[in-house]
């Protein structure tokens, strides 16, 4: 049983990258107000693509046979310093437009119960970067 | 030492890191708290995972109805939510926990700005240039 076990685990471990492992990195929930009439439910997701440097040099590396790949991505993950929510993006005004999101979906502004998610997908070398807002259209 | 009471010694630090975990606080945000704090409302939703693996953040999803279902009329407020982790050795569980307050507007309030409601300046405070 126990070699059947380790038999599994490294195809376990080699399909673990395919799949997208979901990381829920912040939570805020707005006040939620019931008594001015129906609600009705939205949600909204903006993303953008995430990359992880290093990842992509360990691939690199191991497809070339080379050990440079991944130098290359060392040094260009010291630019990449610092306190980050999930991978680096290419842009920093994916979520900018949100708001009009909310909008468009309750165009009469009247909106409660917004909760505000920061998420990422992350797959071998690159990553979805999420901002998800649900809430409440107040239709009355 | 002997290894007897080294083998105890390393036997309780271990059952205490499986029974304490490691948490790290990820999250914390706070709405505007009500005068009126009587009817309290808490809602917790939590993951677990091998590892820490997971695929999806659908375990939020009952959070907003459990909310709403303590106060199904009401407006909830001074709402307190945290999202958490904890590790236990090869298993992390996600957690998030919303308390607040469900408050009862006066119907003119309730009925919102159209109906008459006033937003009223509070008076400034005097400047301490003035006092001297």
């Amino acid at each position: 049983m126990l070699r059947r076990l380790l038999a599994i685990l490294p195809l376990a471990l080699g399909a673990a990258p395919l799949c997208a492992c979901a990381t829920l990195h912040k939570t805020a929930i707005d006040e939620i107000d019931a008594q001015h009439g129906r609600l009705q439910p939205f949600e909204i997701h903006v993303s953008d693509t995430g990359l992880d440097a290093k990842a992509l040099g360990a691939v690199a590396s191991v497809a070339a046979r080379s050990s440079r790949p991944s130098k290359v991505a060392d040094i260009v993950a010291l630019f990449e310093f610092g306190p980050k929510t999930g991978d680096p993006v290419f842009s920093d005004t994916f979520a900018d437009h949100v708001v009009d999101e909310v909008l468009a979906r309750c165009p009469s502004g009247r909106v409660t119960g917004l909760v505000s998610l920061r998420e990422s997908a992350k797959y071998a070398v690159a990553s979805g970067e999420v901002v998800t807002v649900r809430g409440f259209c107040i239709l009355d | 030492m002997k290894p007897g009471l080294l083998a105890l010694a390393s036997l309780a630090s271990l059952t205490l890191a499986f029974a304490t975990g490691c948490t790290t606080l990820q999250s914390v945000s706070v709405t505007q708290v009500p005068i009126d704090r009587t009817r309290a409302v808490r809602a917790e939703v939590s993951n677990t995972a091998l590892l820490g693996i997971h695929f999806d953040n659908d375990f939020l999803d009952p959070l907003l109805p459990e909310l709403l279902a303590q106060c199904p009329d009401g407006r909830i407020t001074g709402l307190l939510t945290k999202q958490e982790s904890s590790l236990y050795v090869i298993v992390a569980t996600r957690r998030v926990i919303a308390t607040g307050y469900c408050v009862h507007d006066a119907p003119a309030a309730a009925a919102g700005p159209d109906a008459g409601g006033k937003v009223v300046m509070a008076p400034a405070p005097p400047s301490p240039d003035a006092e001297r």
